[in-house]
């Protein structure tokens, strides 16, 4: 490994051990590390290991989920500028949530389960539009055509909702948070999205022999049909396990790649690992932000990051246009 | 609602020199109520004791939407979140069916008593919910007091015998009218009004586009909208277009927050409805 | 000693056939040109004869084993291809791009110290030692066709496909490319078959000739035979000489046929 790479990636592990301990010391209830009860009866022990660990371990999968899929795709599609989103898993997991409105009185882990069949189910929806040995072009408009059907049937059900109180739960939800997310949602949410990471860490090679192109990686031997459905399975159980109990949180998987091409090159394959821990960093920073911003309503996690994107993006553009002019 | 507190001032009183004499018992129940939704707030406030009390909802203090605001003032307030909650260390939690689930389970797992209430449909279903909250807070005489306040109110706003039945039409933020299978459905219909959301189709809580509402206007149409605080629902209720019903149509106002939820503010609102149909009957006031 | 050979081949894209019923054995050892106007088919021949184009009929054959029966990484180890347009997605650094030419030999474990030395060696043999530490994303035409070269050398390939290798190089680097491939074929025994369209080049360069036209081979032989006017007349539509000077054969292009 390079110098270089050890070095970033010591600071991100460092990085994230210390966002670790702050999470688990920060809440409406200060736990310094001093204070930390150990004994299972004081009511500050429920609020560690019930509330914040899971909510800490829950942060670090989802971000690790989104930055690694957003390096995959980002190589996948040869573009900086991908992100999760762009396969439509996202809006698929949504989706099966929102539907979920219409069951009346459902238990805990209806919606989780309806919004992980949604992702799955529009991930295979894809891979049937895209199907074998078409472009990349045809693939991608998969992906638009999934997030357009997706969303407006999310408009649609929302719309039709049986109350309008029912909506605004839902629409908390599609904001996207981790606020009182425990030990179920986190044991729900973290096998499928280990099983993610592993598939997508698998497509590293095919990732870089892309750089030369389509028919330059199809020249060293890379299946690309292959690489396409591992991709897209991988990006349904990592992103759709985290939508699933935690609603929609953006930006991660666009913005970590990004940030650290710059620092580790441009290696496609070189990314993917450390994208995951780069995400893990940016969701857990982002989650603890907004446990510390004073406000009687705790802002939504997907708002936040979603407001981090829009002075990224004019920071990007200036840079560019520096560059360039 | 003052008139729950001056009770509870009496009975202490009571049972405090009741026990001085050592005839009285110390009140039982949860010591350490917090509640999350304004509805039971309302009813929680007229049935248990106030240091029972050890939070309500935030939204119980903005005077635009809720009954009891000057009072939430005075009383402690808790945010929405598990933490939040613990931080009061409560023995009981009243939530809404609309609570976050996420937040309910949370409370649960930490060993917290959670009761979960849906919205009344109907006057028998909030006078049920009432009695619960009275029988969970263990005072289950308060509760039948206000159930028999709100009874006292609905007797006193019924209509005359045999008198008509003027339709109404009640239009809220956003275009939204209450219809059949509502309380404030079932309300309408014990004080002598016809709900005209029910014979436009309405189930439930429904949207009433403005082209139904001038094709086929009711007797009187009640605008309850927020007074104005946001400026787009605003003219959803008191749209341009209404103007042309002005001639055929009976305009009265009521302020939203009072068809929000059942529970004492049905005392008001079934005041304020029976006015209402007065002024469309032409009965003196 | 290895043969590929073509049998009855007819290639269409999309519905359009482009090659039609074609049959010729390449040989390792021997550096093989493929000639043709613009759109004869020379690229579209080159990818199936790389696997990665299925044929409308007929088969490929490697070694007389169906080359589409092959695993898609084992076919890579033994046919390399070195496309004609030259895609580079990201800024890497040229060492590391070259490097990419090992993803067929290499596993998970990444690239070991023998990887490197190949990888040195390939940058040598395409004169892009002085461009090792490059970004790749900075270099110009020429510079990039030759990290090309060499990255399709990395991958030490029995048969090198060639889609105009020499295409915007500088003349001293066209004849070290040329050097290097030659040498490929006759010193490391390696089959090399590549697509130019400078004649004289190809006269000097290739043992064998094959030159396709309206999707068929007009010519397939030495130069000298497959070089003759008439062929070339009949494929360019020009008027041409063949000449044997000091240097080697020469193809003079005189006017319209």
């Amino acid at each position: 490994m390079s110098r270089r790479r050890l070095v970033v990636l010591s600071l991100l592990a460092l990085l994230l051990t210390a966002l670790v301990a702050a999470s688990l010391m920060t809440g409406r209830i200060p736990l310094p590390l001093a204070e930390m009860a150990t004994d299972p009866s004081d009511p500050r022990w429920a609020v560690l290991v019930q509330l914040r660990l899971p909510r800490t371990l829950l942060a670090v999968l989802i971000g690790a989920g989104l930055g690694l899929s957003g390096a995959a795709l980002q190589g996948f599609t040869r573009n900086p500028l991908a992100d999760p989103g762009v396969l439509g898993v996202s809006s698929a997991a949504a989706l099966g949530a929102v539907l979920t409105l219409w069951i009346p009185a459902a238990a805990g882990w209806v919606q989780p389960a309806a919004a992980m069949a949604g992702a799955l189910a529009g991930t295979g929806l894809l891979l049937a539009l895209a199907a074998g040995g078409s472009s990349m072009t045809v693939f991608l408009l998969a992906g638009v055509v999934l997030n357009t059907i997706a969303g407006a049937g999310v408009a649609l059900a929302l719309s039709l909702a049986p109350t309008p109180w029912a909506v605004n739960g839902i629409i908390d939800w599609l904001m996207g948070s981790l606020v009182d997310r425990g030990l179920p949602e986190t044991l729900f949410a973290a096998p499928f999205i280990l099983a993610g990471l592993l598939l997508l860490s698998s497509t590293g090679r095919a990732l870089d022999a892309l750089t030369l192109g389509e028919t330059g990686a199809r020249s060293l031997g890379v299946d690309l049909d292959r690489t396409r459905v591992v991709l897209a399975a991988g990006t349904a159980l990592a992103v759709g396990a985290g939508v699933a109990v935690a609603g929609v949180i953006g930006f991660a998987g666009l913005v970590t790649p990004h940030l650290l091409r710059p620092l580790i090159g441009a290696r496609p394959g070189g990314l993917l690992w450390p994208s995951a821990l780069g995400g893990a960093v940016l969701v857990l920073a982002g989650d603890l932000a907004v446990r510390l911003i004073p406000s009687e309503a705790e802002v939504r996690l997907g708002v936040a990051m979603a407001c981090l994107g829009g002075p990224f993006f004019l920071g990007l553009l200036l840079m560019l246009r520096r560059r360039l002019g | 609602m003052a008139a729950g507190f001056h009770r509870t001032v009496s009975r202490r009183v009571a049972a405090g020199g009741l026990a001085a004499v050592g005839l009285g018992a110390a009140p039982v129940g949860p010591h350490r109520i917090v509640s999350l939704n304004p509805c039971l707030d309302a009813q929680l406030v007229h049935i248990a004791d106030r240091r029972q009390i050890a939070g309500l909802s935030r939204l119980s203090r903005d005077p635009a939407t809720s009954t009891l605001a000057d009072l939430a003032a005075t009383l402690p307030s808790v945010g929405d979140t598990a933490e939040a909650v613990i931080l009061k260390r409560p023995d009981l939690v009243l939530a809404s069916a609309h609570t976050s689930a996420a937040t309910r389970r949370a409370l649960e797992r930490l060993g917290v008593p959670v009761a979960v209430f849906e919205t009344p449909a109907s006057l028998a279903a909030s006078l049920d919910q009432v009695r619960r909250i009275a029988s969970l807070a263990h005072r289950p005489e308060r509760g039948e007091a206000l159930a028999a306040r709100i009874r006292a109110a609905l007797e006193t706003a019924a209509p005359q015998p045999g008198s008509r039945r003027p339709e109404v039409l009640i239009r809220m933020s956003g275009g939204i009218s209450p219809g059949a299978g509502t309380l404030t459905d079932d309300l309408l219909s014990r004080l002598g009004l016809s709900n005209a959301a029910g014979r436009l189709g309405v189930r439930g809580w429904g949207l009433v586009r403005l082209e139904a509402l001038l094709a086929a206007p009711p007797e009187v149409l009640v605008l309850a909208d927020d007074g104005g605080r946001s400026g787009r629902a605003d003219q959803t209720v008191r749209h341009p277009a209404l103007v042309a019903l002005d001639a055929r149509v009976l305009k009265r106002d009521l302020p939203e927050r009072l068809l929000f939820c059942g529970g004492p503010v049905l005392i008001e609102a079934a005041a304020e409805l029976a006015r209402i149909r007065d002024s469309a009957l032409g009965v003196r006031p | 000693m290895s043969r590929l050979e073509a049998r009855g081949l007819t290639l269409t894209r999309g519905s359009r056939p482009v090659v039609r019923d074609i049959d010729v054995t390449l040989r390792t050892g021997e550096v093989t040109v493929l000639l043709g106007p613009n759109g004869a088919g020379k690229s579209t021949l080159l990818e199936a004869l790389c696997g990665l184009l299925r044929p409308a009929s007929g088969q490929v054959l490697l070694d007389g084993g169906d080359l589409a029966a092959l695993a898609p990484a084992a076919r890579a180890r033994r046919i390399g291809l070195l496309p004609q347009t030259h895609e580079i997605a990201w800024p890497l650094e040229v060492r590391i791009l070259v490097g990419l030419g090992r993803i067929p030999h290499v596993g998970a474990r990444g690239l070991s110290s023998e990887d490197a030395r190949i990888i040195d060696a390939a940058l040598a043999g395409a004169g892009a030692a002085d461009l090792a530490g490059r970004d790749a994303s900075t270099l110009s035409g020429g510079e990039r066709a030759r990290v090309m070269i060499a990255r399709a050398l990395a991958g030490e390939p029995e048969w090198l496909l060639a889609d105009e290798p020499l295409a915007g190089l500088d003349p001293g680097y066209q004849i070290d490319a040329a050097t290097t491939l030659s040498g490929l074929a006759r010193e490391s025994g390696k089959g090399v078959v590549l697509t130019l369209h400078d004649l004289t080049l190809a006269a000097r360069l290739a043992d064998r000739v094959l030159v396709l036209g309206d999707g068929t081979l007009v010519a397939d032989g030495a130069p000298e035979t497959a070089l003759a006017p008439d062929v070339l007349a009949r494929a360019f539509g020009v008027r041409t000489a063949l000449r044997r000077g000091p240097e080697g054969l020469s193809v003079d292009v005189l006017g319209r046929a």
